[in-house]
């Protein structure tokens, strides 16, 4: 599939100012949902754009000279939107190219090392051992998205987004995808740190981790590295894994993917509100578990069901 | 409940016989405190393992008892309903209706919790088997009040050496034997819904009289009183000599947490950095009750206990610096 240039630069900025500035929105009912569970009145919808801003607006206390330290934040927001230029959030990915989907994992991957190299150069033990358990995270929470999408991958036998999606409309739904898809949630739900996962910044235990050092912009931009990852995510699992219905008006679609995501996220906040903190041992364990149960899932999609 | 224990070891001391009807009262207002001080346990401690929703949702429930203490004493906590001799207030029989439904209530909502906690397979996971405390070491520690219930040592002072209205009313010492901070967890909501049968077990027997002694002679010099209270953390315990002019000469209060927290390096011992917090959190840790700082130089074994006066010339020291 090939767009003329023009398009490929509208589309892509189109899809990251939505991105920027949808996510906080998103985010913001997310947390009334979760106030509802409370019974509390919680926060106004629009809070975590004044969040944003308020940090923006703050001075920049470092406690670490070192390059990644200051940079993090940044590399991760980038990495984050550039990942969101390959997800077919309006119907087709700004970005399409064979191999994508590689990208995507890597890209997101990028987002966890800069984490964890935030925690480490912040020069707090706080931040050490929320580094640490950032990488354990990682390394059992991204086989499980790697198998889901290579699962779809294989389905469709294409390793574009686009491709993916087609497929599934095409096609009714499979065994496999919804094993895979369902191990795609949890992943997210590790993915954008909310409970029973939200072991790597952990207040209670380690003060917020790698991000105990963050102050101000920096922190304004992990925080809406997080919002757009969010986001990212729910689009990307509604629009492979949930592709119906699809109607073929861009509007229309972007509507209907916006709803989608809007439930998948309140799920999200649900799962959130009714679970404590898991132990990052027992968090393996349990993608451990999850990483086998999306194989199974896999090889059903290699023989075909 | 401290004001309990200081009034009961001067009471003791001076030899003054308190009314009945005053320490029905003591024992509502004791049973009220230990209610509203589990419930706010409870979410701290939800909080600690990032269950949120617990603490909110404890503390909802406890909202209602804070307002019925305002209603008895003019307080929500910190009653100064005790003064030596019996109680400043009474509770009246036209109150006795909003208790019984506020009672009512927290007891449905506290039953709904504990049953959506038992089975919550997540939050099981973090308290079940995690900061396991000894039966022999919680005895050999003295471990006090939960704590040591959790770990099967059926200590209970309302029990043991009954005061207030203790020794008439019915008073279950609720005993665990799993020894982990599951254990403590239920031991205190067992005794929230105990407290509260207590409490209408009260209302019910409570006898008329008056609400406090007639003192016409001044407590003698000299005398010594002693008196231990089961607070809701454990054992409080106050020691009173009298002095001139009816004025206490010596007085020493222990609260339950120094003792407590004895325990609390065998839970951690082997356990992980995620599972510290929920372990000094399950002792309820009262840190301002501790009275002592002190520090070991790990390479010379050297012990400094620092006083009052040092630690407030550190403060200024640190903060002169500025």
């Amino acid at each position: 599939m090939d767009y003329g240039l023009g398009q490929t630069i509208g589309l892509s900025v189109l899809q990251v100012a939505l991105v920027l500035l949808l996510s906080p929105l998103l985010e913001g009912v997310i947390r009334k949902l979760i106030a509802f569970v409370h019974s509390r009145i919680g926060p106004p919808l629009f809070q975590p754009y004044l969040d944003i801003l308020k940090l923006l607006g703050k001075e920049e206390i470092a406690s670490s000279r070192s390059f990644l330290f200051r940079y993090s934040a940044v590399i991760a927001l980038t990495a984050v939107l550039t990942a969101s230029l390959l997800v077919p959030m309006l119907g087709r990915p700004p970005l399409g190219f064979a191999g994508e989907v590689i990208v995507f994992v890597y890209l997101i991957s990028v987002v966890a090392v800069m984490i964890f190299m935030s925690g480490v150069s912040s020069g707090s033990p706080y931040g050490l051992v929320g580094a640490g358990r950032e990488v354990m995270m990682v390394l059992t929470v991204e086989p499980v998205l790697a198998i889901a999408l290579i699962t779809a991958a294989v389905k469709s036998g294409s390793m574009m987004f686009g491709d993916m999606v087609s497929w599934q409309l095409t096609h009714p739904p499979s065994i496999s995808m919804v094993i895979v898809g369902v191990a795609l949630f949890l992943a997210i739900v590790a993915q954008v740190a909310r409970l029973p996962f939200d072991i790597v910044e952990a207040d209670q235990e380690i003060m917020a981790g790698p991000f105990v050092e963050q102050s101000g912009p920096k922190l304004a931009l992990f925080k809406w590295g997080f919002y757009a990852k969010q986001l990212i995510f729910a689009s990307l699992l509604v629009s492979v894994f949930i592709p119906w219905p699809h109607v073929g008006k861009l509007a229309v679609d972007a509507l209907i993917t916006l709803a989608k995501v809007v439930v998948l996220l309140v799920l999200v906040g649900v799962v959130h509100a009714v679970n404590p903190r898991l132990r990052i041992d027992q968090s393996i364990q349990f993608f451990g578990l999850l990483i086998f149960a999306s194989a199974a899932g896999l090889a059903f999609a290699l023989v075909g069901s | 409940m401290h004001s309990t224990g200081y009034c009961q070891a001067v009471e003791k001391a001076g030899g003054i016989e308190v009314p009945r009807r005053a320490r029905y009262i003591r024992t509502i207002v004791l049973e009220l405190e230990r209610i509203q001080s589990h419930l706010l346990w409870l979410g701290i401690a939800a909080h600690i393992i990032g269950f949120d929703t617990v603490l909110m949702q404890a503390w909802r429930i406890r909202e209602p008892v804070m307002w019925l203490c305002e209603k008895i004493t003019g307080n929500r906590k910190l009653y100064g309903i005790n003064v030596v001799g019996g109680v400043r207030r009474d509770i009246p029989k036209a109150m006795h209706p909003e208790l019984m439904e506020v009672l009512g209530r927290i007891e449905r909502e506290t039953k709904a919790v504990l049953d959506a906690v038992v089975t919550d397979t997540t939050l099981l996971a973090r308290l079940a088997n995690v900061g396991i405390l000894p039966n022999k070491d919680a005895s050999a520690y003295s471990l006090l009040g939960p704590t040591a219930r959790g770990s099967g040592v059926a200590i209970d002072i309302r029990v043991d050496h009954p005061y207030a209205a203790y020794g008439e009313v019915e008073t279950n010492v609720m005993v665990e034997t799993s020894e982990d901070i599951w254990a403590r967890t239920v031991v205190r909501i067992k005794e929230t819904l105990d407290s509260i049968r207590i409490i209408r077990d009260c209302l019910a027997m409570m006898p008329g009289g008056p609400l406090q002694a007639k003192i016409t002679e001044p407590i003698p010099p000299g005398r010594i009183g002693q008196s231990s209270v089961e607070a809701p953390r454990g054992e409080t315990h106050h020691y009173v000599i009298t002095g001139e002019d009816n004025r206490p000469y010596r007085w020493k209060a222990r609260a339950p947490t120094f003792q407590n927290l004895q325990g609390v390096p065998i839970m951690v011992l082997g356990e992980t950095i995620a599972d510290v917090p929920i372990a000094l959190g399950s002792i309820d840790p009262c840190f301002s009750c501790t009275e002592r700082l002190e520090t070991v130089d790990v390479r010379s074994g050297e012990v400094k206990v620092y006083t009052k006066a040092d630690l407030f010339r550190l403060c200024k020291e640190r903060w002169s610096k500025r």
